[in-house]
This record gives structure tokens, sequence and C-alpha cells, in this order.
């Protein structure tokens, strides 16, 4: 189209030398015609943009993340003239539209082109799907305005519930082998410095030799098996481009570790933090829509950092009780990493869950004892724990 | 109808184009709108036959056949004949038609032959403006919209894109606007000269003036002269570049005497001359207008018997209505006055100006004392006479009520006389080329007067034009410009004409100025607006005792300074009751008039009204004839066809009657939601149709007897509710123009 311009331009400039030179009908023709038609031509642009018509729908407008709905729109030429070039752009930030490209039409008068197809939204969130905006050409491919679609759909997307398979143990969950920063040297029965006042028949002498200091087992199992998912709820890009991946994907991860825990008959609670730390008992006989529901229409904010977190945790207490920790959390920070010492003290096994895109902070900060597992914005969880 | 229209397109510009290319071959200056729409249509009629029904077809052979039986009807009659003998126009008409149909037919369907013939028509117009060959315009934008056309389609060709993509319709459907491109090409002047940007020119000039008025508005000097913009003129009396015409209403004259058919109306004298620009450098404040008028009167009447002979007095009133400007126009020879009291005029180096600059939208009147200055009497008495004595001066001055007043004594006369003769005769130097071609001009000339005649003359004799461009750089000074413009260009408007004539006449020895004003054609109105296009520039030229007489060497300008003396009436009287043969001119002239137009009424045809009916009735007869033969043919086709293929086909029939009265099958409908759309919009008698139709679509061999007699039913129904909606759509429909193409339930689609 490009071309086209430049090849109209340097036939006008051509036909300014003409007539500067030479007179006559054929020298005044060339130049009236280098001058009428691509006006001609940027009127009829003109034309088509104010007179195009768009339609389009879904047929819902509460999508759940990941699964297809259908898509429906309608290009629509209501004039006595020809729609050269109509071309349509989709948003693609956060939504796919299937078998789909940047497809340009032709609408011949009082016709129109309906096109059906799917939709699939990626991220939790209310955004802007469809049509995002429409590029009208003319019939000499001269001239074309790009316009914003005048009317827009917006969805409301709900997180994807990604069902664990059942092959997945309770290990995989809470100390995977897939963790890059497994320390290879630690024990594989948990042990801690002996205290006084310990049974010596429960010295492991193998790991005393080892750290040369005497090693006591410990007893995880003597505690009821309860679980506590602590999320990260921190807002920490306004771009929605940046935080409404991450957000999805802590959301998804802590509903996906969240269901599996219960399928499983364990006890489950997760800790947020929204203005206060906020804590939500998901049980194995309750029902589990609630929960989700709630993770729904969490909101993420700014102001909810991990120190706020983690020192409305401190302030709390009862997390001791339970037997097993699992962090989902955007980046290990030192507040984390004070709490962590702190269970570590107490002899609540940890798991951490650090949801990022990024490659290079992720193991070296967290303690060598504890399960950490990455997980990337567009991972399946599933896939990561398989 | 797509393909026609495509068709039609091609044809209708090839065989314009051909028209406007072998006309002026065959001897015709260019093609006429009527022949060219007659050869579009003679043209376009074999397209239109091709896409034809059977009935079409038929309708146009009847007319054809009409025609051919017109024309050997009226091959009998003498006249006709005569008449064709010269008007042989239709041949090549005809010809070229037949010529453009082929021509279209290939550009129509085949993409390759027209981007060959795109190149050719193109390559033959630049090879014509190279060869300089004279090429029409119409000629032009044929060509030139023929190859818009070919690229708007060969665009279409490489055009990926979804949706509809054919390209014929979509050539149709943006033709609007190949036409809207077209007809201001068409239409738009195509001078023979190179464009000289002249508008532009004219922006960055009337731009930059109004900054230069702007800057001298509010210079420091305070000096400002609003006159040289509203009055019309191009500058301050400037001699460079082109001229524009302001089209302003500037002043009335009223109460004008009939018998006054022009008036020139002085406004603003220059003395100095550099080559460029008039400059005024007379500051003089004397009374110089009425002192040449006392001067002028007292010579007349002391030289003349019948004064009445070397002017007239008449007077008319001046009102200002769109100017403001400082100068008070009025005619040579002339006194003004104002109602009421207080002097409202002033004198500036021979001008007249307003006293109150803010006081301008006035109303002044003129007695003007006008000059036989055309009659050869009055150059006569230029050379006989000379200074009124002061008795003369001075009786005058008592008639014009005009003695004891301040600075128009006698004395006066005579220090303004030398000051005119002291300020206005600074001649240039004349080139030996030039001056050899003044001898030329003048050789034989006995008197100034008949020299200044003859100058006159010989520079009316040159080239009038608005747009003289700019000087060359060679000129400088006076002499240069004289050089250039009496040797070489011999091209201006009134400003060059003036100034040369003004030049020349001091080379002379002759006093002369250069005058800014308006030159008003009155064509003896008694009231008469003046434009601001009416300005004008002229030379004056100073004689002792009779004072400034205007000139006119500018080609095609009027001059209305004549009337026949007495002795003249009383010999032309004499010559009239002889017989004047101008008269007996007149006479025989009226009697050839006379039989002309009994030439005229035998010229004209007489067409019999047989000529008319018989072909019309021929040709009726055969439509008629050949209708009923073709449905007898096709009852009997249909007949023999099995219930299964005549219910197919009036089902295609319904739907296409259907889709013409706009209830047509949608894309993407299904004919369960078509059958109940049409039981809502058109009526549940149609509904049980499209239920019979999709009946025979699905449930295959059924008993059709009785769906295809209501088939038939609902068809004539149909055809009925056509013709009372629309009985042009009806025609169409028998004439096979509203085909509906192939319907997708009988034949499979869905």
């Amino acid at each position: 189209m490009r071309r086209n311009g430049y090849i109209a331009i340097g036939l006008f400039v051509l036909s300014l030398i003409i007539i500067s030179n030479i007179g006559g009908p054929a020298s005044y023709g060339f130049f009236f015609f280098t001058l009428f038609v691509p006006l001609v031509s940027f009127i009829y642009t003109i034309l088509v943009y104010v007179r195009f018509k768009i339609y389009q729908s879904i047929d819902t407008r509460t999508i759940t993340a990941g699964s297809a709905v259908p898509f429906y729109f309608t290009l629509q030429n209501e004039d006595l003239f020809t729609h050269s070039g109509v071309k349509t752009h989709y948003f693609s930030d956060f939504s796919n539209i299937s078998d789909l490209e940047d497809e340009e039409y032709e609408l011949m008068p009082h016709t129109g082109i309906r096109r059906e197809t799917l939709l699939v939204c990626r991220y939790r969130g209310e955004y802007e799907v469809g049509i995002k905006s429409v590029t009208v050409t003319d019939f000499l491919r001269l001239f074309s305005i790009t316009f914003k679609n005048r009317e827009t759909l917006k969805a409301i997307v709900l997180p994807r519930l990604e069902i664990l398979p059942d092959s997945l143990t309770m290990e995989n969950i809470t100390d995977p082998e897939v963790s890059a920063s497994r320390d290879r040297k630690a024990p594989d029965i948990p042990v801690r410095e002996y205290v006084p006042g310990d049974d010596v028949r429960f010295i492991n002498w193998k790991a005393t030799a080892r750290t040369g200091k005497p090693q006591v087992k410990t007893f995880t199992g003597e505690r009821a098996p309860s679980f506590r998912i602590i999320m990260d709820s921190c807002r920490y890009s306004e771009k929605p481009e940046d935080h409404l991946p991450l957000e999805n994907k802590i959301l998804e991860t802590v509903l996906a570790l969240g269901y599996f825990l219960t399928e499983k008959g364990m006890n489950v609670s997760v800790c947020a933090f929204n203005e206060k730390l906020i804590r939500y008992s998901v049980k194995p006989d309750d029902g589990f829509e609630d929960f989700y529901n709630a993770m729904a229409g969490f909101a993420f904010r700014k102001s909810n950092d991990t120190k706020r977190l983690f020192d409305g945790l401190e302030s709390d207490g009862s997390v001791t009780e339970c037997s097993s920790v699992i962090y989902v959390l955007h980046e290990w920070s030192d507040a984390a990493r004070v709490y962590s010492e702190r269970l570590k003290g107490c002899s609540v096994h940890q798991m951490l869950y650090l949801v990022t895109d990024s490659q290079d902070k992720l193991y070296a900060e967290a303690d060598a004892s504890m399960g950490i597992m990455k997980i990337g914005y567009e991972d399946r969880i599933s896939e990561v724990l398989g | 109808m797509i393909v026609l229209f495509h068709e039609i397109i091609y044809i209708t510009v090839l065989s314009t184009g051909m028209l406007a290319f072998f006309m002026p071959f065959l001897g015709y200056e260019d093609a006429g709108l009527l022949i060219v729409i007659l050869s579009a249509l003679t043209a376009s009629a074999p397209a239109l036959f091709k896409k034809s029904s059977w009935m079409g077809k038929l309708v146009m052979t009847g007319v054809l056949i009409a025609l051919i039986i017109a024309g050997v009807l009226l091959g009998r009659n003498e006249s006709f004949r005569a008449f064709f003998a010269v008007h042989t126009e239709w041949v090549p008409v005809l010809v070229i038609a037949i010529c453009a149909f082929f021509a279209g037919e290939i550009s129509s369907h085949f993409a390759p032959a027209r981007i060959v013939f795109s190149v050719l028509f193109a390559g033959g117009i630049i090879a014509a403006v190279a060869l300089d060959a004279v090429i029409g315009k119409l000629l032009v934008v044929c060509v030139l919209a023929y190859v818009l056309l070919a690229l708007i389609e060969e665009i279409q060709r490489r055009w990926v894109k979804s949706g509809y993509t054919d390209g014929k319709k979509h050539l149709v459907y943006v033709m609007v606007f190949v036409v809207l491109a077209m007809v201001p090409v068409l239409l738009l002047p195509a001078p023979d000269d190179p464009y000289d940007w002249e508008l532009f020119k004219r922006i960055y000039k009337s731009v930059s003036e109004s900054f230069s008025e702007f800057g001298r508005k509010f210079s420091s000097d305070g000096v400002y002269d609003p006159a040289n913009v509203v009055i019309g003129f191009t500058g301050r009396g400037d001699l460079h570049g082109n001229v524009n015409h302001a089209n302003d209403e500037a002043m009335n004259l009223i109460d004008m005497s009939n018998l006054i058919k022009g008036v020139r109306l002085d406004g603003r004298s220059f003395d100095a001359f550099d080559g460029m620009s008039w400059t005024d450098g007379d500051l003089s404040e004397d009374a110089d207008e009425l002192l040449d008028t006392v001067a002028f009167l007292a010579t007349v009447n002391g030289y003349a018997e019948n004064p009445d002979d070397y002017y007239r007095r008449n007077t008319f009133r001046i009102s200002y209505e769109g100017i403001s400007t400082p100068y008070v126009f009025t005619p040579l020879k002339s006194v003004v006055g104002r109602d009421g009291t207080g002097e409202f005029i002033t004198y500036s180096g021979g001008d007249i100006i307003w006293a109150d600059e803010k006081n301008v939208l006035g109303e002044y009147w003129v007695t003007l004392y006008r000059m036989n200055t055309a009659n050869r009497v009055f150059d006569e008495m230029i050379e006989s006479v000379t200074v009124p004595d002061r008795e003369a001066f001075d009786a005058r001055l008592e008639e014009l009520s005009l003695s004891g007043q301040e600075g128009l004594t006698y004395e006066d006369y005579l220090r303004h006389a030398a000051r005119i003769r002291e300020l206005y005769t600074d001649a240039p130097e004349i080139s030996d080329e030039l001056d050899e071609y003044l001898q030329r001009i003048y050789e034989g000339a006995d008197t100034i007067t008949e020299k200044m005649n003859r100058l006159c003359r010989e520079l009316a004799s040159y080239e009038y034009t608005d747009r003289p461009g700019d000087m060359p750089e060679y000129v400088t000074d006076a002499s240069s410009m004289l050089d250039y413009f009496m040797l070489e260009s011999r091209r201006g408007y009134c400003s060059y004409f003036a100034t040369a004539f003004v030049l020349l006449a001091r080379n002379e020895g002759l006093p002369a100025r250069y005058v800014q004003g308006y030159l008003v054609p009155t064509g003896g109105a008694r009231n008469v607006t003046v434009y601001t296009y009416m300005a004008h520039a002229w030379p004056e030229v100073y004689y002792e005792g009779i004072g400034w007489i205007a000139y006119e060497p500018t080609p095609g300008m009027g001059t209305y300074d004549y009337w026949r003396t007495e002795a003249e009436n009383l010999a032309l009287n004499q010559g009239v009751s002889a017989g004047y043969p101008g008269m007996r001119e007149e006479e025989e002239g009226s009697q050839q008039e006379a039989v002309n137009p009994e030439e005229e009424e035998e010229e004209k045809i007489r067409i019999p009204v047989r000529v008319i009916v018989i072909p019309i009735v021929t040709g009726l007869s055969f439509i008629v004839m050949f209708f009923i033969i073709g449905n007898v043919v096709m009852a009997m086709l249909f007949r023999k066809k099995s219930i299964a293929e005549r219910f197919e086909i009036l089902c295609r029939q319904d739907m296409n009657l259907l889709r013409i009265l706009g209830f047509g099958i949608t894309r993407g409908e299904t004919l369960s939601e078509f059958e109940k759309r049409i039981g809502d919009e058109a009526g549940p008698e149609l509904a049980e149709f499209v239920e019979d139709m999709t009946g025979y679509l699905y449930a295959g061999n059924i008993e059709l007897e009785e769906p295809e007699i209501r088939a038939m039913k609902y068809k004539s129904a149909l055809l009925s509710r056509l013709r009372k909606e629309n009985f042009l759509k009806y025609a169409g429909f028998y004439l096979g123009l509203q085909s509906g193409g192939r319907v997708k339930g009988c034949t499979g689609e869905n």
C-alpha cells in the first residue's frame, strides 16, 4: 500500500513538472487526474470509515480463563458502493481468537460477512476482547484508516481451576524432586540439633557423623496433617499486561493446590493480605465453591506487599498449628526469609512456589532445605509438578 | 446484470474515446454530446442483446426491424436522402460503435488485454504530446479513465482478501467514484500554455503586500496610503509583475447625462519614473484642477466661434460606496463642489484629496466640461492656441463664480503652468534602435498632435495581457524599460502602455504625466456603479492653453470623447437627403433576409406519418408473433418435461420472483427459517409454497401434481403483485433483466 502511495506522489510531482513546461489537454488532464483520483480515493476512505458497521457478541460475558466460548461478529455494508478493504484486528494480549488471523474483507453493497469462532481468555480479570480495531482501505490502496472499534466487548474472566492428576502424590506437592535448589546433602530423615532432654534413642548417627554435631529425628507425623497456603497478594505493576498474568498464575496455583489437597482429605487454609490478614479455610467436607468465588473476586493491591503479609502472619501466630506451609509468592523477600526461619525452628515443613518469569533470581535466595518450585506465567501447574 | 454493467462501462469509455480520436480526422471539430451518447448506446446495444433473455432479444430485434423499415421508407424521400448525404456522421459513429463493442468485450473479459490497451493508449498520448499533435480533452479523459479502470481491476486482482473479491462487481460498485474523479478532469480548463503558477504568485504577492501595507501603516513616519490597496490598482504606481482584478463596488455616478457614454475619473497622478515604479514628486498645493479648467475654458472661448464644438457642460454627482481613499476622483476639466459649508477638498501635486480623511464616504457634485478630443478640430485648436490672456482668464473665473478666491489668480495660473513644464518633462534617453523605430512611426507627421495620435495608435496595436510576467533583469531605468517594451515584448496591461506613452511624449518635449483612476463605460445610463475592476491607468499630455489632455494607448480600451461639430452635422444632413448609401445597403439586406426563411422552409424534412407508423407496427407485429411462437414452443417443451422437472422450473421462477419482490432467501438462512419469515412478512400462501419446495427437496419423489399446480398459482400471484408494486421490475423480469440466478433450494445448495 505504501508503494502505491509513493507511486501516486511520484506521478503528481511528475504532473507538476509537466504542466510547468507543457500546456494542453494531455498535461493538464494528467495533472488533474493525479490530483483528483487520490482526492476521491481519500474521500472514499473517509466514507467507508464513517459508514462501515460492525457487530460482535459472545455467548456470555463471564468467562473462565482458558476455556473457549463462542464468539460471533458481523461486518456490514449498508451502502450502495462497495467497501473495498476492511481489515479486522483482535485483542491479543489477554485473549485469543481461534482460527482467525487479522483478515481483510471486501463488502459488497447491502451485504455482510458473519464469522463464528471461539474466544479464549488467558487471564483472570475484566478486559476488552474480540475486535480491537479496524483498518479500512480505499480501492486504489492509497489510503488506509485504522480506528478503534467503537463497540468493544468487555469480558469478566474467572481464574481457571486446574485439576492436578491423581497420579501426583503428596510428596510431589510438598517436596518435589524437581526443585533445582534441593540440597543433595540433606538427610533423608528430617533431623534437628540435639538439645538436652532429648531421648538419646532418637539420635540419628548418620546425620551426627556428617555434621559433627548430635542430631535427633524430628517427628512431623506426630501432628495432624494440615496445610497453610500463604498467597502473595501484592500488585507489582500497574500495567495490565504485567500484573494480569502474574496474579492469574498465583490464583491458579493456589486454587489448584487447594483443590488437590482438599480432595486428598487434608485441611487447608489460605492466608492472604488485603489491608488485613485474611484466612480462608478450605476443609475436605466443605464446599470448594465459596473458596473459588472468593479467589475469583480477590483484589490484588500495591499496598499488600509481602512485608505486611508476613508481619500479619507473625502477629497471627496460628501458623504453627499446621504441619506444612506452602508459599505461593512472586519474590522471596527478607520478611519471608525471617518468617521461614522461625517456622523451621518449629519443625513446620515448608514449600515455596515462586511464580515468576524471571530466570536468574530464583533459587539462590531461598533456604536450601526448603522445597522450591518455579512456575512461569504461561506454565501449566500439572505439567510443572508432573 | 453486473457483467452487463461491467461491459457497458468499458464499451462507453472506448466508444467515447474512439469518437474523440477519429472525429477530427473525419473533418469534425469534436464529437458532440448527442453523438457521444448515440455512439455509446449503439455500442452497448449488442452487449445488452447478448445478456437479455429470449424475450429481451425478441424486443430488440423487433426494434431493429422497425428501424430498418423506417430507414428504407425514409430512403425514398429525396430531402431525407439529401439530408443524410450531407450529414454523414452516422457512418463513422456506427463503425466506431461496432469497434468499441468488440474492444469493450475484450477489455471486460481479459485482464492482459486491459493492460496492453492501457499501455498503448497512454503511450499514444505521450507520443502525440511529443510530436506536438493536437489532442482533444475528451480523448485524454477517456484514456485516463480507461487506465484508471484497468488499474482498479488489477489492484483488485492482486489484493488478497476474504469475502467477495469478484473484480467485475468491485469495479461496478466503485464506478461512482471513478466518475467523481474524472468529471473535474473533463470540466476543468486545459490552457495551451504551461501553468505559470499565477495563483500561488498572487497569493504570495497578496500576502507580501499585506505585510508591506501593515508595516507602512505602523511605521514611524506615519505615511500611509490606503488608496492603493482599495481602489483596484495593483500597487503604488508599480510597473512589474501581473495584475489582479478585484470586483468590489467603489462608487456611484448619479444623474449622468445620457449623452455621456463613458467617463475617465482621475485619481492620482505621478511625475517620475525609475524604470519599475512611478513616484509622485509634485508636492504643490496649488488648485491645479481649477486653474487648468479655467484656462481651458478661457482658451476655447477665445478661439472658437462655437465652443460647443470643443466642450460640453454636464453635471453629475459622485458617491463613494465601498472605498476609503484620500483621493477625490474627478474627470479632467471639471469643478467639484459639495452641499454644506466648509472646504472639503485640498490639492496636492495636481491631485484632489479629501480635506478630512474620515469624511470620505460623502457625496459631491461635478461640473464637467467634457472635451471633444477625438475630433480633429480639437487637434487643430491645440496647434493654434497659446496661453490665454488675463482678461479671458478672469472672465471665466467670474463665470464660474470663482473670482477673488485665494490661489486662483492669473499669476497663480502662470506659476502653475511653469511648474508643470519643469516637473513633467523629464525625458529618458532614447536608444538609437528605438529612435529609428519612432522615426518610422512619426514619418510624415507634421504636427505634435499628429505625432501623439500616431504613437497612440502604434501602442494600441500591441498585445494586451494581464500577465506580462516580470521585467527582465536588464530593465533598470526608464530607457531600458522603453527598449524592452517597445522593441521586445510589446505586451502588457494599461500601466505599461501609459508609461511608454508618457515617456515618449516627454521625449517630444511635451509635459506628460502618468494617471491612475477609473475608466467608466456608462453606456448612456443615468446612474452607474463604478467597480474596482474599472481601475485604469492612462497618460495625460499638457498643451499650452489647453492644459491636460488624456490619451488612450491601451489596446481595446474605448474613447468616449467625440462628437460631431455643428459644421459636420450640417454636412452630414445634406448628404443624407441626397441618399445615404448605408441606408440603401440596409434596405437591400432586409430584402435578402426576407428570402432566406422561405429557402429554409423548403429545406425542412417532412416525414410522412406512414414512415413512423409502418415500422412501429411491423416491429410490434414481429415481437408479438415471435412472443406467441416462443411461448407456444416453450409451453410444449415444458409439457414434455417430467413433473419433478416442471416443479423445479416453477420453484426457480417463484424464488426469483420472491427475490425481486424483496423476500429472497438470505445468506445462511435455512429453508425452515425462510418459510417462517416468508409467512410473517409476505403471508401464509407463500409460506405454503416454500413448504412444498422443502418437501420436494427433503422428501424426494413425492406426489407433485398438486404442488405443481400450487406453484403455478403462486407464480401468477407473485407476478400480479410485482406488476402492481413495480412495473419496471415486472417488465424487466419478462425481458430477462431481473435475473435471479440459481435458486439455492432447487439446485441443492444450502
